[in-house]
């Protein structure tokens, strides 16, 4: 009787200690654990790029952006030493504030910020959509069209707005210029560093990343002439996919 | 209480019948003795269930956007799945190229034109999604037919899940691989040894693999393609492979297509230009075209007329007439 009641008694002290070992555990991981979210804005002259909002570019076109659907990929944040994955695929719809994207990070300092823009080699040939779950941006659902059918492949971003060739002010934006980018070729990784965040402080932290969208059409120096180049789906004019994909990958900066 | 047992015993059975008669059944191409083993993947094994939803999807109008075109509007079983047109005109728009025959696609190494896509699961994705074809996303598509409780059924009985993307090109791939003809006069006279050709029709097989035309050093057997790209020389503007590679060398090259059931599949090129055999065998007898990274096979062949005339019989001998009359590929009424 007397074992019997000692074996009870080891194992109501192992469950107990298990408990509190796990409510510690628990209690740690919600005391240190810091929310980090990534939001892409997209910018004109420092100010935030709307739908309904008019840019004038240096060859005095006025501008509307109507999409800025853009894949990234590989996001890491690091320390410099350590660089954890944040996510490896998000597809982002940059106009209209809703860019973001939002991890709980394990406890630490961060200030390095890496990403792709499209889809890295490994994930963008040979692949079929159909097989991802439908809520996986990689899938033929979740990818909103963003797949090259007839070739096999994602589209990296699609830049699609309309435009006045004219010059008169307040005239009509009649034309369309589309820039649908994206073949292996055509992916850029990019690298950035902030001021340090704290991530067991339990405070939320916000890393801003800016797409300088007057950059993107303009490039350093390098305008696109919406009046002869505005219109790209990658294969029937590389070149032009090629340059805007260069000015996208240019015009990003990073801001904690 | 015997009569009750009896009873309990007879709904019992009656009832496992019927779920017996739902169950899918594994099925098994088809295919000439003469042709390779048919690499099948793994998740697309062909059964009774997924025949039957990918003939349904094949010939459903719900896969255009406008619901009045399927796929069989195009590929039409009579003309080995051509269609007769120069181009294709569907919802008003015209595709921008001749309607390529679906024979034996299960061992086309890639599909399209420019080879850009790998597998026939992929390919069903481009007609539904190109916007001068069926032009309707796929979004779209499931939604319509998760709307319908047949295709619901049909789905879980041939996949074990609900119809989604994954389903649809599967089940088209199903479909497509049954597209097997290999049962034409050539075939039996030279792989079965079965009757003989006629004497212009030798004369045809003979110029066909000799050293003077080359017509099989691209049109190999046994499926009268090597696979390979090639410029015949036409200057219609159409990139072909280098829409694909970027390569200046690789513009106006196409993928060789087959020549079997040649005589129903005109109009011929991947433009539609060559309305007749006779015009074609003309193009190549003159040294093709002028265009752009012309295949050095391509040259003057000097044929007497009646030598152009044999070879036409003998592309006549490639018709497979039971394969474009086969009930079994036909739209279900």
């Amino acid at each position: 009787m007397q074992v019997i009641q000692s074996t009870v008694y080891k194992f109501l002290m192992l469950v107990l200690i298990a408990v509190v070992f796990n409510s510690c555990r628990e209690q740690a991981q919600n005391t240190t654990c810091g929310q980090v979210t990534i939001k892409f804005i997209p910018v004109w002259n420092g100010q935030v790029v709307t739908i309904d909002s008019i840019y004038t570019n240096s060859l005095n076109q006025r501008i509307r952006f109507e999409n800025i659907a853009t894949y990234f990929s590989n996001i890491y944040i690091g320390n410099g030493i350590d660089s954890i994955l944040f996510s490896q695929v998000e597809l982002l719809q940059l106009l209209g504030g809703q860019a973001t994207v939002t991890k709980n990070m394990e406890p630490g300092t961060y200030s390095k910020l890496s990403f792709g823009l499209g889809i890295p080699p490994e994930l963008n040939k040979n692949v079929d959509p159909s097989v991802y779950p439908n809520a996986s941006p990689l899938s033929v659902q979740g990818s909103n069209g963003m797949f090259w059918y007839w070739n096999t492949g994602y589209i990296f971003f699609k830049l699609d707005g309309r435009t006045d060739l004219t010059g008169t002010s307040n005239a009509p934006l009649l034309n369309t210029f589309a820039f649908h980018c994206g073949d292996d070729p055509l992916y850029r990784e990019r690298a950035f560093s902030f001021a340090t965040i704290h991530a067991e402080d339990l405070t939320s932290h916000e890393i801003t990343v800016y797409v300088d969208m007057q950059l993107l059409m303009e490039g350093n120096n390098d305008p696109i002439d919406l009046s002869t180049d505005n219109i790209t789906h990658t294969t029937g004019n590389f070149a032009l996919a090629e340059r805007v994909t260069n000015h996208f990958a240019d015009a990003f900066t990073v801001v904690p | 209480m015997s009569r009750i047992l009896g009873f309990i015993i007879l709904i019992i059975c009656w009832s496992c019948s019927q779920v017996a008669d739902k169950k899918d059944k594994i099925i098994t191409y088809q295919s000439p003795s003469f042709f390779p083993k048919m690499e099948i993947p793994a998740d697309n094994i062909p059964s009774e269930a997924r025949m039957e939803l990918g003939k349904k999807l094949f010939y459903d109008v719900q896969l255009s956007k406008n619901q009045t075109h399927h796929c069989g509007s195009c590929h039409v079983v009579s003309a080995a799945f051509t269609d007769g047109q120069r181009v294709s005109v569907i919802h008003e728009n015209t595709v921008n190229r001749n309607a390529p025959t679906l024979v034996n696609l299960a061992w086309s190494p890639y599909l399209m034109a420019e080879g850009g896509v790998p597998n026939l699961e992929l390919q069903a994705l481009a007609p539904i999604h190109e916007s001068h074809e069926l032009n309707l996303s796929m979004q779209e598509l499931i939604l319509r037919l998760q709307e319908n409780e047949e295709y619901q059924l049909l789905s879980q009985r041939a996949y074990q899940r609900p119809i989604d993307a994954f389903v649809i090109t599967r089940a088209l791939a199903c479909f497509q691989r049954s597209f097997i003809s290999g049962d034409s006069k050539f075939d039996r006279v030279y792989y079965l040894k079965q009757g003989n050709f006629s004497a212009s029709e030798q004369r045809g097989f003979d110029l066909f693999f000799s050293e003077q035309t080359q017509c099989s050093s691209c049109h190999a057997l046994p499926f009268f393609t090597s696979y390979e790209f090639a410029s015949l020389g036409l200057t219609d503007g159409d990139e072909g492979l280098k829409r694909k590679t970027y390569l200046e060398e690789d513009a106006g090259k196409f993928k060789t297509p087959t020549l079997r059931n040649i005589e129903i599949t005109g109009p011929y090129m991947h433009n539609g230009s060559f309305g007749s055999l006779e015009e074609v065998i003309e193009f190549y007898n003159a040294g093709g075209g002028v265009g752009r990274n012309k295949s050095n096979k391509i040259i003057p062949l000097s044929l007497t007329e009646q030598e152009k005339q044999d070879l036409v019989a003998f592309l006549k001998t490639l018709t497979d007439w039971n394969f474009v009359q086969n009930a079994k590929l036909v739209r279900s009424e």
